[in-house]
């Protein structure tokens, strides 16, 4: 049961390819794979973190203002992961910049704490936090990979494409993301249909 | 009315204790991002003039503080500067300015820095804080296009071409699609070629 609960948000219920959860940073971070990466897993320090305190404070929350609490602690760490990465990750942060303050609105964390940890024991809320940081941080580096081979002529910044090659830039643009994700999305739903048949 | 104090004293408490937690990591991380951004810039001016040891702060927009009248001046008249460096070698000589500009570009301003000797040849020129688009504007973060100033004479304009710039010819050219951020770019190292001429 408890192997469920991590690896559901891995494949079954993947945030971005089954419950098209936190679009915005996807569709803005993923320009590179390192970029897509490094958003999953600061995306993923603030769910788990945010899934473990909900879940421990869910007896004395009043279910009358869950939301703002929900608010008040996932902005809490997303300022601390904030903090930390300018003070010992300047580079990474230089990059993501404008999107890490973001994550407070990223309806894939405040869905978890409503729809699992809330309910849930801290373990398995845990679990669950570490199971969908897992399948949002492998959907986004899938997606920068994709958007960043036809873009840059490149994969987390080493050159694989001859140096001919001339980028198509509209993949690295926003409207890329969007190309990029909807044949994602239905290379995904193709497989499921045969697994069903 | 009760229950509307005692739901107020819930969230007011998390907030408490939110609060802190984040006074606590604001003060454990406040000098190292401190240290971090100042030792950027300084790494940056490195970039622009390798040859300086030291680098003395004549002016400095952000923070309005000024070392001369001079330099206030030059700050208060011309907007687009943001700070002046006085390049220094191992003897504390003076060698150089370094000028950083912030024109407009495509997609907001752009900090351009840029490093002078005393006869007014760039040293160099580094593109900082920027939002041009990726893989268009954004190449003018590249060292191809930066090494382009290089040399290059503050004793008149430089000015920006679409096709290739003939040998000696105190010109840039242009990125592809991207024309509006190599000229912004360029009328910032021309502009401080105009503070540099004042400097003197």
């Amino acid at each position: 049961m408890k192997m469920k609960t991590l690896t559901n948000g891995i494949f079954k219920e993947n945030p971005i390819f089954v419950q098209l959860l936190g679009m915005c940073p996807t569709l803005a971070v993923t320009t590179s794979a390192t970029n897509g990466f490094a958003m999953g897993a600061a995306t993923t320090a603030v769910l788990v973190a945010a899934n473990l305190v909900i879940s421990l404070m869910r007896k004395i929350i009043p279910n009358k203002i869950r939301i703002p609490i929900f608010i008040v602690v996932i902005a809490t760490f997303v300022t601390m992961v904030g903090l930390f990465l300018k003070a010992y990750l300047p580079a990474l942060d230089k990059s993501l910049g404008l999107f890490i303050p973001l994550i407070v609105v990223n309806c894939l964390i405040l869905a978890r704490a409503e729809a699992f940890a809330f309910k849930n024991k801290p373990l398995a809320s845990v679990l669950d936090g570490v199971g969908m940081g897992l399948g949002f941080t492998f959907a986004l580096t899938i997606l920068g990979i994709v958007r960043e081979i036809p873009g840059e002529g490149s994969v987390f910044g080493f050159r694989i494409l001859p140096e001919a090659f001339e980028p198509a830039v509209i993949m690295i643009l926003p409207a890329g993301a969007f190309l990029a994700l909807g044949l994602l999305l239905a290379g995904n739903n193709v497989i499921n249909a045969r697994k069903h048949k | 009315m009760k229950e509307i104090i005692k739901l107020g004293l819930v969230l007011l408490s998390i907030c408490v204790i939110a609060a802190l937690a984040l006074g606590f990591t604001n003060e454990g991380t406040k000098d190292k991002i401190d240290f971090n951004i100042k030792e950027a810039n300084r790494l940056a001016r490195i970039e622009v003039f390798p040859q300086a040891t030291d680098f003395l702060m004549l002016a400095e927009r952000k923070s309005s503080t000024f070392e001369n009248d001079a330099a206030k001046d030059l700050i208060e008249s011309y907007p687009l500067i943001s700070d002046i460096y006085e390049a220094q070698n191992e003897q504390g000589e003076k060698i150089g300015y370094i000028i950083t500009t912030r024109p407009e570009g495509y997609g907001g301003g752009i900090d351009v820095i840029v490093g002078f000797t005393l006869e007014g040849q760039i040293t160099g020129m580094r593109v900082g804080d920027h939002q041009e688009t990726p893989g268009l504007g954004a190449k003018a973060t590249g060292e191809d296009f930066y090494s382009q100033y290089e040399n290059l004479l503050a004793n008149g304009q430089i000015s920006v071409k679409k096709d290739t710039v003939a040998e000696g010819e105190n010109a840039v050219q242009a990125i592809t699609s991207a024309t509006i951020t190599t000229v912004a770019v360029t009328d910032g190292v021309n502009l401080s070629q105009v503070v540099l001429e004042a400097l003197k």
